[in-house]
């Protein structure tokens, strides 16, 4: 599948999942601050992913894919601040945020409202691509 | 003071069962993880799903249940003194629910009140009632509890796509539904009955978990005419999941407490949404699931899964399943507690059940 299939899949859960116009779901819009959704609506547009691209994302993986597998204390210090290292796991998954400014202030509660839609589709396209290597590693399990 | 008893109760739902597989068609599906959280497989609406069309009224229900409850004590209308009537849906702002239950019940004269609290309405009921019977006040009294959600669900579906219908709207669509319970109550000196109970609302500092927005007078008619829908039912699911089980927790503990008697004495609690999948699973995350909740395992009543969630009935009508069941038998001490999310109220009461089991 190709990303700009993936990128009109995850436009069209996000606008019908927020009740809001495809216009304005646009690719550096952040989901929460942007376009106001709440922990529900996050679960709706994995849902709607789900049937649409046969894609699953549960919602402790969205969390876990942002993370990266850092354990909380090394991801965020005692005030939950974003550790350096916490930061350039976020460089690596959301791109457009500038870690300068980020240092020393972001907090973990706020990771999330970084998010865009962008890097949603990101987060799709490597699940894609994570299945269809167990798939392909199951294939060959099978076949030998 | 007069003991005050149960003497009989009644309920009624509309229709026949809608099953989840009708509502994922009106309204569109839920993940399966959502569906098992909610734990609610069937519910009844007085309107036609497939239309919107009334097939009866909130006081049409009311007024069943409350035939049933007065055939169930053997009594006749004319001995009630007092009717107490908790909705959060009524027919009309005015006039009240229980007056044209009065009227059809051809009681020209009663005392009367109309409670507005939702789920915890009906357990606040019994409290006045039994205040105002066992001080000699009122006689008799007939409490009923029922509730018209379903017109406020239709226009979330009905002439538009299930697929742009957004989760938060779908969800109450599977929840919720109609109907009504009845209790008929009597003072006597009869060893037994209901005990002082417990109430507050504990969301003064707390936005709502459920907002029923439009059809008051908090903006201009003609402002709210513009709205999408007149009466549009906003709940805040992740919120209630998450302060619902203190809520109950608390009401337990202080009807205890206003009862002054053990937990362990206590045979029955029944508390709608007591058995559910998203409360269980709540109350463990909080460690909430210790004390006196667990002093009520396998004691809950709750029929919230094939009843649905009925807001204002679910107490009585619930209550009327167990007894006609043979859940509640004489001589058990029952615990009711209403719980309400709109702006989180409680209300809990205990009762020494002395009504013997129905005629079969």
């Amino acid at each position: 599948m190709q990303r700009i299939d993936i990128t009109a899949a995850v436009s069209q859960a996000v606008a019908d999942a927020l009740g809001a116009e495809l216009d304005e779901v646009t690719p550096d819009a952040t989901l929460l601050d942007d376009l106001g959704a709440e922990s529900i609506d996050l679960l709706d547009i994995l849902f709607r992913l789900e049937r649409s691209l046969k894609v699953k994302i549960q919602a402790a993986q969205l969390a876990a894919y942002v993370q990266g597998g850092i354990a909380d204390d090394e991801f965020g210090d005692a005030d939950e601040i974003i550790t350096e290292k916490g930061l350039a796991q976020l460089a690596r998954v959301m791109p457009q945020i500038d870690v300068a400014d980020l240092r020393g202030e972001l907090r973990a509660r706020k990771v999330m409202s970084l998010f865009t839609v962008d890097n949603l589709v990101d987060l799709v396209v490597h699940r894609i691509s994570v299945d269809a290597d167990a798939d392909a590693a199951t294939a060959d399990a099978l076949a030998a | 003071m007069a003991n005050v008893h149960v003497i009989g109760t009644g309920g009624y739902q509309p229709g026949e069962p809608i099953s989840t597989a009708t509502i994922e068609r009106l309204v569109g599906p839920l993940p399966p993880e959502v569906q098992e959280g909610l734990s609610i497989e069937t519910r009844y609406w007085m309107v036609d799903p497939e239309t919107g069309e009334h097939r009866e009224n909130n006081s049409d229900m009311a007024l069943k249940a409350a035939l049933r409850a007065l055939d169930a004590a053997g009594l006749d209308a004319a001995e009630v003194d007092l009717m107490v009537l908790a909705t959060g849906t009524p027919d009309y702002p005015l006039p009240q629910v229980v007056n044209m239950v009065q009227e059809r019940l051809g009681l020209v004269r009663c005392a009367t009140l109309e409670i507005r609290s939702g789920g915890a309405g009906v357990v606040q009921a019994l409290e006045i009632a039994r205040r105002f019977l066992s001080d000699g006040t009122y006689r008799t009294a007939l409490v009923i509890g029922s509730e018209a959600i379903s017109p406020v669900l239709v226009p979330i579906y009905l002439d538009r796509d299930p697929q742009k219908i957004r989760m938060r709207e779908r969800m109450p669509v599977y929840m919720f539904g109609d109907g009504a319970g009845a209790m008929v109550l009597r003072a006597s000196d009869a060893a037994g009955g209901l005990m002082p109970g417990a109430m507050a609302c504990i969301g003064g500092d707390r936005k709502p978990g459920i907002h029923s927005v439009g059809g008051g007078t908090h903006a201009p008619i003609a402002a709210q005419l513009k709205a999408k829908r007149l009466v549009d039912l906003r709940v805040d699911v992740v919120g209630a999941a998450d302060f619902t089980p203190r809520m109950v927790i608390e009401a337990i503990s202080e009807t205890i407490a206003a009862s002054g008697v053990d937990v362990e004495t206590v045979d029955l609690c029944l508390v709608p949404e007591g058995n559910v999948g998203w409360m269980l699973d709540s109350l463990t995350d909080q460690g909430l699931d210790q004390g006196t909740w667990k002093a009520l395992t396998g004691k809950i009543i709750d029929s919230l899964s094939v009843m649905g969630a009925v807001g204002c009935a679910a107490v009585p009508l619930f209550l009327d399943a167990a007894w006609r069941g043979g859940r509640i038998r004489q001589g058990d001490r029952v615990m009711l507690v209403g719980v309400e999310s709109t702006k989180w109220i409680y209300a809990g009461t205990l009762v020494d059940w002395t009504l013997p089991a129905v005629d079969r």
